[in-house]
């Protein structure tokens, strides 16, 4: 009877979920306390009494930082209830054989809403608009029209397909890189290797990050790639701050050779107040809140009852992340 | 030779008009003087000849009207005369639509309070709402309609409409009905869009009814005309928190008026009468409007011609 230890925060409407996960599993609720966000976001439910937890425990659905993870003694699955999984990325746990799963592509959808609220909030200058209401004041600005532009992709993930999707649909022609050997869907016009990153913005109005934060893909979009972008072109990032070169991109946005930027997330979070970003005009910053929505919880743990359920039955697990790639 | 007078936005216009028919005399009126006094032979216009005007517009055949909206025309006199109506109708679905839905986004992802945030440097995630898999509801499915919800189910919506035509329904909506069906269709919604022009039939057809309808934690996002839509109900819906939020890029009376309470809540966003913004939005007129011009020298059928009885 493996032993399953609910490491995140749960209520009633989350414990309902779990009268479905299977009878050969024996549940334990960790007592919790308030999540302590991390550079990387937050890392749901870890509280810091982890390690008393954990000896006998087969499966973890949370967070087990390096840390706690000498305490594991038992620990066969980690289940994240969330995507991005630096935090777990730490040698003992890479070279173990515990097996990591995560929630990708379960937050492609709120991920692009949050990456076009964006967006759209700077081309249809919303914002403006709104401090006009403080005044009392009705004027029509300019705007850009998205649709016939065309937009990047850094990244043909699961949140990197969720937008190309979206951004086919208003009209725009949907360029993208990535690394693995990714089929083209067909509302993405020309995808490539990561090479192409530059060639790729020069081209587009539009950029937006996709991508997980590993080694390989730290700082990647950088001074080179802001500066072949257009003057009139907008970046927007609702993935990890850790994949830009943030001094260069605020060298950029200063230098006004961006139109814009939409940032859900910086390299430190919160994002310190000595950052310029704070100041300029022409970002909008959003506290990682792309990943928020009434379903992320629920959805987390319905996915991880179904795979509890295989886990059970000897089956092979879903969203089982490769632990040298880091995604 | 035909006289035609370019009557609006002639400083905007001059640069973009290009392969004009040589059949046609076109006179570009400076801009505050749009038919100085060419208009009782003019035979074709591009703008708007308001009632007063009419009755000097003696030799008048047609008129192309930038823009989508054609309430301006829609008078006895205009509507009962021989005068063929063209307008941008098709042209703007586009950019409206986005409007529509940087209205919607920024009210769902809180866009707004993390802006204020930033004048405070203040860092922190609010609960936003996810709305894959949650219900649009568009009144009118013309082209801007059309554009809406092929938008909304790209981003896993389900989408109902309404509208009075028989037109058919496009794969991308569950339900098109006819306009009686709007308080059952404002029920079911987590958000309503309104797509619909102003015409004596869709005066506050968004009533106090069927706003009274909508979902507790719903948006109402208007981006075609204030009108259409009984505003007291709304401010009411809003003030007492039975609806969510409103984007309005339009409303009843336009600059809106300082005393409205609309300015001052916090639920809501304005757009002075943006949405039809864009930066390619001239030039598609322009096209629009000369290729009529010379099918219009020919004889032959034009584009966009409005039913002036309808009022669309």
């Amino acid at each position: 009877m493996p032993v399953v230890l609910i490491a995140a925060r749960h209520n009633s409407e989350l414990e309902e979920i779990l009268n479905d996960a299977p009878k050969e599993a024996e549940l334990r609720f960790l007592p919790m306390e308030e999540a302590i966000p991390t550079n990387e976001g937050r890392m749901v439910g870890q509280a810091a009494k982890l390690r008393d937890h954990l000896p006998g425990v087969e499966v973890v659905f949370g967070a087990v930082r390096e840390a706690d993870f000498p305490f594991a003694d038992s620990l066969k699955w980690i289940q994240q209830p969330s995507i991005g999984v630096e935090g777990h990325m730490y040698p003992a746990l890479k070279e173990s054989d515990v097996i990591l799963t995560n929630c990708k592509d379960l937050g492609s959808t709120q991920l692009s809403e949050q990456a076009f609220a964006l967006l759209l909030a700077l081309t249809r200058t919303i914002r403006e608009q709104h401090d006009f209401m403080k005044e009392k004041t009705w004027k029509r600005i300019d705007c850009f029209e998205l649709s016939g532009s065309t937009v990047g992709m850094v990244g043909l993930g699961g949140v990197g397909r969720a937008m190309a999707k979206r951004a086919h649909a208003f009209g725009c022609k949907v360029l993208a890189v990535d690394i693995e050997d990714v089929e083209k869907p067909d509302y993405v016009e020309r995808l490539e290797k990561p090479e192409w990153l530059g060639e790729m913005a020069s081209q587009c109005d539009v950029l937006f990050s996709c991508v997980p934060s590993t080694p390989e893909s730290h700082k990647m979009i950088d001074g080179d790639v802001f500066g072949r972008m257009k003057p009139s072109s907008y970046f927007i990032n609702v993935t990890r701050g850790k994949v830009v070169d943030e001094e260069a991109l605020i060298e950029a946005l200063q230098a006004g050779r961006l139109a814009g930027a939409g940032l859900d997330v910086t390299y430190i979070e919160p994002c310190p107040p000595e950052s310029p970003l704070w100041d300029i005009p022409n970002v909008i910053l959003s506290s990682h809140s792309a990943g928020a929505s009434q379903y992320v919880r629920p959805r987390a743990l319905r996915f991880f009852v179904e795979n509890l359920h295989r886990y059970v039955k000897g089956e092979p697990l879903e969203k089982v992340v490769d632990k040298q790639k880091g995604y | 030779m035909p006289k035609v007078i370019i009557a609006s936005r002639s400083s905007d216009l001059e640069g973009l008009l290009h392969d004009i028919p040589d059949e046609v005399d076109l006179h570009i009126q400076p801009d505050g003087d749009p038919y100085g006094d060419v208009l009782e032979e003019a035979e074709a216009l591009w703008g708007v000849i308001e009632e007063d005007d009419f009755v000097r517009a003696k030799a008048l055949k047609w008129v192309h009207q930038p823009g989508i909206g054609v309430e301006r025309h829609m008078y006895p006199a205009f509507q009962d005369s021989d005068v063929v109506l063209t307008n941008c109708k098709g042209q703007a679905g586009t950019q409206i639509s986005e409007h529509a839905f940087a209205l919607l986004f920024a009210l769902t992802r809180r866009v707004l309070d993390q802006h204020d945030f930033m004048k405070r440097k203040h860092w922190e995630r609010i609960p936003c709402y996810e709305m894959a898999g949650k219900t649009m509801g568009i009144v009118a499915l013309g082209s801007i309609g059309t554009a809406m919800a092929y938008r909304a189910h790209a981003f896993g919506m389900r989408v109902l409409a309404v509208d009075p035509e028989p037109i058919e329904k496009p794969d991308f909506v569950e339900r098109l009905e006819k306009p009686e069906w709007i308080g059952e269709m404002m029920a079911q919604s987590d958000v309503v869009v309104s797509c619909c022009p102003i015409t004596k039939e869709s005066h506050r057809v968004i009533s106090a009814d069927a706003i009274g309808r909508m979902k507790p934690d719903s948006y109402f996002v208007n981006i075609s005309r204030g009108k259409v839509v009984d505003e007291e109900a709304l401010i009411h819906a809003l003030q007492s928190g039975r609806i969510a939020g409103a984007g309005l890029d339009v409303t009843y009376e336009e600059p809106l008026p300082e005393d409205s309470p609309l300015w001052d809540m916090p639920n809501v966003i304005l757009t002075s009468h943006s949405a039809g913004a864009s930066d390619q939005g001239l030039e598609r007129g322009v096209e629009l409007f000369v290729d009529n011009l010379n099918r219009w020298v020919k004889g032959e059928e034009m584009r966009n011609v409005v039913d002036k009885q309808q009022g669309y």
